[in-house]
Order: C-alpha cells, then sequence, then structure tokens
C-alpha cells in the first residue's frame, strides 16, 4: 500500500509534464466519468476478495445486464416506465448471476475462481444469445441522457452515483455486523465459523452485493455507449482486480480498505488516461497493465510473508 | 555429563528487534558451548522466540551479531542457518502432509545420482536411519497426513538431526509428545550432548529443564535477565526471575459450590465417542483427562455441535439441543474455547480489538439492528483487556503480533459476549507462560464464583489435580472414570489412562460425597 501513493503522484506529474491537455478541466470530468465504473467493479471485486474468494464474472454481469436492460427498455417502448422495467432488469440481472456465483461457491463449497469462470462463460453467453451477436440500440433518450451524459454541475451522474454506492458500501464494511462478517470470513472461515458467524451466508451476501454494483457499472456504460452490448465491459475484469489488489487488498482474504482501493482505481485511471492522451496504443497499455498486475501480487505476497 | 568444551559454539551479541514499534528484543546476548544443553526460560513476550527466530535466520535482527564457531553469519536467512549447521525445530510444524516421511526428511537436501535423477533408495535408506536414532516405529514410506501430532514432532526433530548440525535448537519440542516419548526424546539429546552437539533448549516446564539442561538463560520483557548453571539455582529462584516478582502458587484456590446441574451430556456416541455421559454443575469446574485421540477433545467439540452426535444429547440448563452448531449452543448459553488459537481461535488477519469484539458482535451485544456500536464495542474490549491482563494493551496491535499466552486471552474474551452458563475450554494452557496460566485461572475462578459451570479438557495432569473439583478420564471414546474428593491422584488418573488397574471410583458409582 505504501508505493500507491507514489505511484500515482508520479503519474499525475509525468503526464502534467508530457501532455498539457492531461491537466485540463475536461479532462477532470474525463477522469471522473471513468473513474465510475471502475471504481464501482474494484470495490465489488474487493468486496468478494475479502471474503478470500474472487468474482472472475464481472465483466460478464456488465455485458450481460446491457444487453438485458436494452432488451427490456426496447420491448416495454419509450418513456420513463421503460427505464424504470430496464433498469429494474438490469439490476436483478447482476444480482442473481452474484446469488448463483455465492450459492455454487458457499453452499457446495467449491472454488469460486471455477465457479465464476463457468458463470462468465454462461453469461457472455446468455448475452450473445440474446442480443444475437450484435448491439441494441434504440434505447430511450432519457435513459442515456441522463445516466450517460448529464452532470450534477460539473460532475457527471455517474460518477455521484458511483460515490453513492461507495459511500453505501463504506457504512456496510465498518460500520455493521455484515461488514465485521465479511472480514473475519476472509481472514478465518473455521475460527469464523466457531464463533457462529454464518459462513456460507456472509460469503453468498459479498457475491451478490459484487454483482449488484457491477450491475450498476453495467447500466452506466450502456447508458454512455447508448446500446446494450453483449462484449460491453470485458476490459474491467483485469482493472478491477489490479485496483483491489493495488489497493492491498489481500488476495488471502480479510485485509484491504475501501479508500486504499478507490486511490487504486483512481491511479489506474489516471494511467489509462495519461497514455490515451500520450497516444500509447492500446496493445501497449494492455501490457502494462499486466506488469501492473503482477507487481500488485508480488507485493500482497511479500506482505504477507513479513506479517507471518 | 560430558565433558565441556569451554570455548562457545554459537554467540549472539546484543541483538535488538522491534516489530511495528513493539520492542520484542533488547541488547540480548547469548552463548552456547560444545556439548552443552543451554535452556531459555521466560515468559510470552520475554523474547525467547524472537531470539530463535533470529538465530535460526527466519527473522532479521535490528542489530547485533550472530556468530558461530567465532565467524560472523550474515545477512542469514532460514536455509543458510541450516546450511550454516543451525538445525531448528520451531513449534509450529513445518512437514508437508502430502509427502511421505522420507521425502520430507530429506526436502530441500534431495540426494541426487546419475542424470540428476532422485536416488530413491538412499533416501529411503537414510530415512530408515534418522528414525531409527529417534527409536521411531514410522515406516518412511508412508504420508505424514495420517500421522500423530506426535509423530510428526519427532519426524521433525529426525529431519533436523538428519543434517548432523553441530547446533540443535528446539522450540517446545515436548508439548505434544506422551511422557514415554519425550523420555525417549530426553535420552537421543543426551546423546547428543555427549557428541558434542550444543542444543538449546525451550520448555515452560522446569522439571524437563531441571533434568536435562546444563546452564539456563532467563528473559523477560525481551532483556535478558541472567545466565546461570542450572545446579547454582533453586525452581523457586527461577520461577521469580521469570515473572520479576515471586510467585506463591500456580494454581489459586478454587471454592466449589455445587449448585444445579448446568451442562449434561448424555449418552453421546459418535465417530469418536462412545455413549459418554458428563454432568457439570454450577459453581465447579469439571475436568477431562485422557491419552491424544482418546476422545477428551471430542467430548468438547460435541458440546458446542462440530462433532456429530449418532446418538446422545447435550443439554445446558435442562434444555436439551437439537441440531447442535456453535451459534444454536451459544444462543442456549454454552461458549466452547478451542485448543487451537492459530487455526480454529482467532481470525490471524485480525486486530486485538477486532478479535476481542468478534464474539459480542456475534451475540449482538454490541450492536443495534445490525449495525456496531463503536461505543459499546470499546467498553467491551477495554473490560476484556483489564479483566483478563493482555499486554501489550495496544487494540490496533494485530493479534498476529501477541504472544501465546496473549492470544489464549484473547481468545478467552469471547466470554463476556454474553451471559454463558457453562463454559467448555479444551486445552487453554498449551505452550503458554506460567503467567498467563495464572492468569487463565483466574479467569476460571471468577467464572465458577459467579456460578458458571466449567468443564476443563486438558493433557496436563498437573493443571487438573490443581484446578478441577471433579475429574472424568476418557478412554478411548468412553469415560472410564469419575473422579472425586481424594480419589483425584496422579496415579488415578494414569492408571485409568491406560486402564491398567481400576480406578478407585467406577463410572457412575454411587460415591455421593461431592466434598473436596
Amino acid at each position: 500500500m505504501g508505493l500507491l501513493p507514489v505511484l500515482l503522484l508520479g503519474a499525475v506529474v509525468l503526464f502534467a509534464f508530457m501532455e498539457p491537455r492531461f491537466v485540463s478541466g475536461d479532462n477532470g470530468i474525463n477522469i471522473a466519468r471513468q473513474l465510475s465504473f471502475l471504481l464501482l467493479l474494484a470495490v465489488a471485486q474487493m468486496l468478494v476478495l475479502l471474503t478470500a474468494e474472487i468474482d472472475m464474472s464481472l465483466a460478464s454481469n456488465i455485458a450481460l445486464t446491457s444487453v438485458v436492460s436494452a432488451t427490456v427498455m426496447t420491448k416495454v417502448g419509450d418513456g420513463s416506465t421503460a427505464i424504470l422495467a430496464g433498469v429494474l432488469a438490469g439490476l436483478a440481472t447482476g444480482l442473481l448471476m452474484g446469488l448463483v456465483n455465492g450459492l455454487v461457491t458457499s453452499v457446495f463449497n467449491v472454488p469460486s475462481f471455477i465457479v465464476t469462470i463457468a458463470t462468465a462463460s454462461l453469461g457472455f453467453g446468455s448475452a450473445l444469445l440474446l442480443s444475437d451477436g450484435s448491439p441494441i440500440s434504440g434505447l430511450p433518450e432519457g435513459f442515456t441522457t441522463n445516466l450517460g451524459y448529464s452532470s450534477v454541475g460539473p460532475v457527471p451522474v455517474s460518477f455521484v452515483i458511483a460515490l453513492v454506492c461507495v459511500a453505501v458500501l463504506y457504512v456496510v464494511l465498518y460500520w455493521t455486523k455484515l461488514g465485521r462478517y465479511i472480514y473475519s470470513v476472509g481472514g478465518s472461515q473455521s475460527a469464523s465459523r466457531l464463533l457462529g458467524v454464518p459462513v456460507a451466508q456472509t460469503k453468498t451476501v459479498a457475491f451478490v452485493l459484487a454483482g449488484g454494483l457491477a450491475a450498476v457499472a453495467g447500466l452506466l456504460l450502456t447508458a454512455r455507449v447508448a446500446s446494450g452490448e453483449p462484449n460491453l465491459g470485458s476490459e474491467y475484469l483485469i482493472m478491477s482486480i489490479a485496483a483491489a489488489v493495488l489497493g492491498g487488498t489481500s488476495f488471502f482474504g480479510g485485509e484491504g480498505r475501501l479508500g486504499f482501493v478507490a486511490i487504486g482505481a483512481l491511479f489506474l485511471v489516471v494511467l489509462s488516461n495519461g497514455m490515451n492522451l500520450i497516444r500509447v496504443s492500446s496493445y501497449t497499455q494492455e501490457i502494462v497493465i499486466g506488469l501492473l498486475l503482477i507487481l500488485a501480487v508480488v507485493l500482497d505476497r511479500w506482505q504477507a510473508r513479513n506479517a507471518r | 555429563m560430558a565433558t565441556i568444551d569451554a570455548s562457545s559454539l554459537l554467540e549472539a551479541e546484543l541483538l535488538s528487534k522491534s516489530y511495528g514499534g513493539a520492542r520484542a528484543l533488547n541488547g540480548v546476548s547469548f552463548d552456547l558451548r560444545r556439548g552443552e544443553i543451554h535452556a531459555l526460560l521466560g515468559e510470552n513476550g520475554a523474547g525467547k522466540s524472537t531470539l530463535i527466530k533470529i538465530i535460526s535466520g527466519s527473522v532479521p535482527a535490528d542489530a547485533g551479531a550472530v556468530r558461530l564457531n567465532g565467524r560472523e553469519l550474515r545477512s542469514l536467512t532460514a536455509t543458510g542457518a541450516l546450511a550454516a549447521g543451525i538445525g531448528t525445530v520451531h513449534q509450529e510444524l513445518s512437514l508437508i502432509p502430502q509427502l511421505s516421511v522420507a521425502d520430507n526428511i530429506h526436502l530441500g537436501q534431495e540426494r541426487l545420482r546419475v542424470g540428476r535423477l532422485l536416488d530413491k533408495s538412499t533416501m529411503l535408506k537414510e530415512a530408515r536411519e534418522a528414525l531409527e536414532r529417534l527409536g521411531l516405529q514410522v515406516d518412511p514410506r508412508r504420508k505424514v497426513a495420517g500421522l500423530s501430532r506426535a509423530e510428526m514432532q519427532l519426524i521433525e526433530i529426525a529431519r533436523v538431526l538428519h543434517h548432523r548440525s553441530p547446533v540443535l535448537i528446539l522450540d517446545e519440542p515436548t508439548a505434544s509428545l506422551s511422557h514415554g516419548e519425550t523420555e525417549e526424546l530426553f535420552r537421543i539429546l543426551v546423546e547428543l550432548r555427549a557428541q558434542g552437539i550444543g542444543i538449546v533448549y525451550i520448555s515452560h516446564r522446569l522439571a524437563e529443564i531441571r533434568a536435562l539442561a546444563d546452564r539456563v538463560t532467563v528473559l523477560r520483557d525481551g532483556e535478558k535477565v541472567d545466565t546461570l548453571e542450572l545446579a547454582t539455582v533453586t525452581d523457586q529462584r527461577l520461577v521469580e526471575l521469570m515473572a520479576g516478582r515471586s510467585l506463591d502458587k500456580l494454581f489459586p484456590q478454587i471454592d466449589a459450590r455445587h449448585g444445579e446441574v448446568r451442562l449434561r451430556v448424555g449418552g453421546a456416541t459418535s465417530s469418536g465417542l462412545h455413549d459418554a455421559s458428563v454432568e457439570v454443575r454450577a459453581g465447579e469446574i469439571v475436568g477431562v483427562a485422557g491419552l491424544v485421540g482418546g476422545g477428551k477433545s471430542e467430548l468438547g467439540r460435541a458440546c458446542f455441535g462440530l462433532e456429530r452426535l449418532e446418538s446422545g444429547y447435550v443439554e445446558v440448563d435442562g434444555a436439551r439441543m437439537r441440531k447442535l452448531s456453535p451459534r444454536r449452543a451459544m444462543a442456549q448459553g454454552l461458549m466452547y474455547y478451542p485448543p487451537d488459537r492459530k487455526t480454529e481461535g482467532l481470525v490471524p488477519t485480525a486486530t486485538l480489538a477486532e478479535a476481542l469484539s468478534l464474539g459480542p458482535v456475534v451475540t449482538g451485544a454490541v450492536t443495534s439492528n445490525g449495525f456496531l456500536s463503536k461505543r459499546a464495542i470499546a467498553d467491551y474490549n477495554d473490560h476484556a483487556v483489564q479483566a483478563l491482563r493482555i499486554k501489550p494493551a495496544n487494540q490496533e496491535l494485530g493479534i498476529r503480533w501477541f504472544s501465546g499466552g496473549n492470544q489464549q486471552k484473547a481468545l478467552l474474551g469471547r466470554s463476556f459476549a454474553a451471559d454463558f452458563g457453562v463454559h467448555v475450554f479444551d486445552e487453554p494452557t498449551v505452550g503458554i507462560d506460567i503467567g498467563a496460566k495464572v492468569d487463565v485461572y483466574e479467569h476460571m475462578k471468577r467464572l465458577v464464583a459467579a456460578g458458571k459451570a466449567v468443564l476443563l479438557i486438558s493433557s496436563d495432569t498437573e493443571e487438573l489435580l490443581g484446578v478441577a473439583h471433579r475429574i472424568y478420564v476418557v478412554r478411548e471414546g468412553r469415560i472410564v472414570a469419575d473422579l472425586r474428593g481424594d480419589d483425584r491422584t496422579e496415579t488415578n488418573v494414569v492408571n485409568a489412562f491406560f486402564g491398567t488397574s481400576r480406578p478407585q471410583v467406577a463410572v457412575g458409582g454411587g460415591n455421593v460425597d461431592r466434598s473436596v
């Protein structure tokens, strides 16, 4: 964790130096908008990692949410009823996917890594089937404008929504019984069980919340691109893991702070925004993210060993 | 005793070490001679483990030097220390359960033959020799996973002996050994001493140190108190040096009250229990003795729903519990304290504050409508830290940094989480020092005085005789004796262990004299 603020500061200084547009107000709004998606996914991943599990289906969740909500909206027609129906359908999709992940993982006690890879495949397949492989356009304008483009003052609506979600999650993690359970289950399943902590229930709830957060991100992204897309958000899986782990979330469970993960997400967004501005190709960017993730897990391992 | 070569084999000079601001070791010097058994003695948190970890290369010192045969060992690692000739058997076992005994003994030092293939026959032969040296009757081809803890402990020792290190460090090696195995180990250690090997021996058991050691170094609060020839010092003096105060008695006087029956287990039968029945009354401590693996742990686990009963029942305050689980047992007023602090007892990533408050968070004592009351948590924790004398009292420090005794006390912190009428302790004082033991006994004393019922499962017969008002002996899953009053003698307990002679009081016998 000690390294992250340094990395963030370094990136900001470097990009500001190389590209004056980086420090402009417009770019700030850009960063806020991009951050809103990653912030939701990073904290979703963190929530699951805290319980010593992992969610490999977050990107697929975005895609399925997008296609389901778009299908519902276009079927219902125009106007606010359609928007409401689409949003609810999207949220339900994400929550349901989280519920399946959680139940299969905790009830059958199987590795979530495999379970969520499987549900990711299920989700992508369903999204492709449902959309016939092509984007679903013709979404109600109220949806795309309000969620995708409007602002509160200079702040994009999507960013406000993400912040509200993170604030709620903060209360859940640090002021409720459930938050305590999430940390303790990840720290030691057997010790938690011995104290009467409902282990399976806690893990399932973590997956459901993560699914819900991914669905919110999916809806915001859908509004932004103004169509339901079966391949939406595929880059966010690795980004969510990188942000959570860079932010000090342990792969071994029980350790990680919400604020640090938010900073991890900010760092990745600044990095990709800056690299875009100085015209680093997206291919190279993928390599950079991969290297960062390796660095993050090596640091995690190293910290875990020193802690012993 | 072997002739002692007075020159130093191993020297540690002014070693210091701090963990996150907490000073664990402060300028400690120590020397080990050839052909000497040198005991390290001290309370929990005195710095014994830290000293050993530095010498064996598992943690770096902040300052100071370690010399072997006068040569300084720099930037020591665990493998480096072993290669240099310092073999260490840590308290935590480091065997790989999936591998065979022979593979474990050779791990990292595999014998190779032409073509860099494993020389399995030589490895097997050497493993057999290493086991024979310890008199251990185990097939080296067997997987470690199926062995008893005592066997694993001895294999760990065999592994270190196999390296023929001139320095051998043993950290509480007898904690899980039976009497016979302990004697066998002692015989081997004396033999190794005669061969000129220097042995550092850490134990809380004064009798062991008395039987083995030539010199003793006493540590307290991270500093060296003194190094003494064992022949020149009394046990009483050692205890005083260790504690920094005089301890009159290890076991407090605990008066029994014998009120209503609060815990009743009837005809409990499971994979490890056969028709076991016990009862514990308000205001008494009932001990459970027995050999490791004999079913005494299973009895405690059964009370908490951790051991599935095929038949039989558990009653708390007259209410029979159905579909037992930890949650239900707690709701009925029964709390269980597991023997293994590291895996079942505590969440290792927690701070002291989190470790203490998880219990009341679960029971709802410090929450309202699912929200935490930070004020109530702080009050709860402050009370637990004070009542159990947990040191250091820094609640934000990670629980993993606390000594074994203080971790144990943090585990006991859950006893305040609700008004539990029955408390079941399984091996609450294993691997902790005298000072912490006294605190644990005092805690039990308070529980009993408040009319609670205490079931104390322990392998330490002395402890049971010292604090329990009544002692059940478990053998092969059955209750084979219920010793009361003057029948509570070491001989009776040990006889019941092995079924060698009929104990004075038969099970369920009509002994109505409850005076103790």
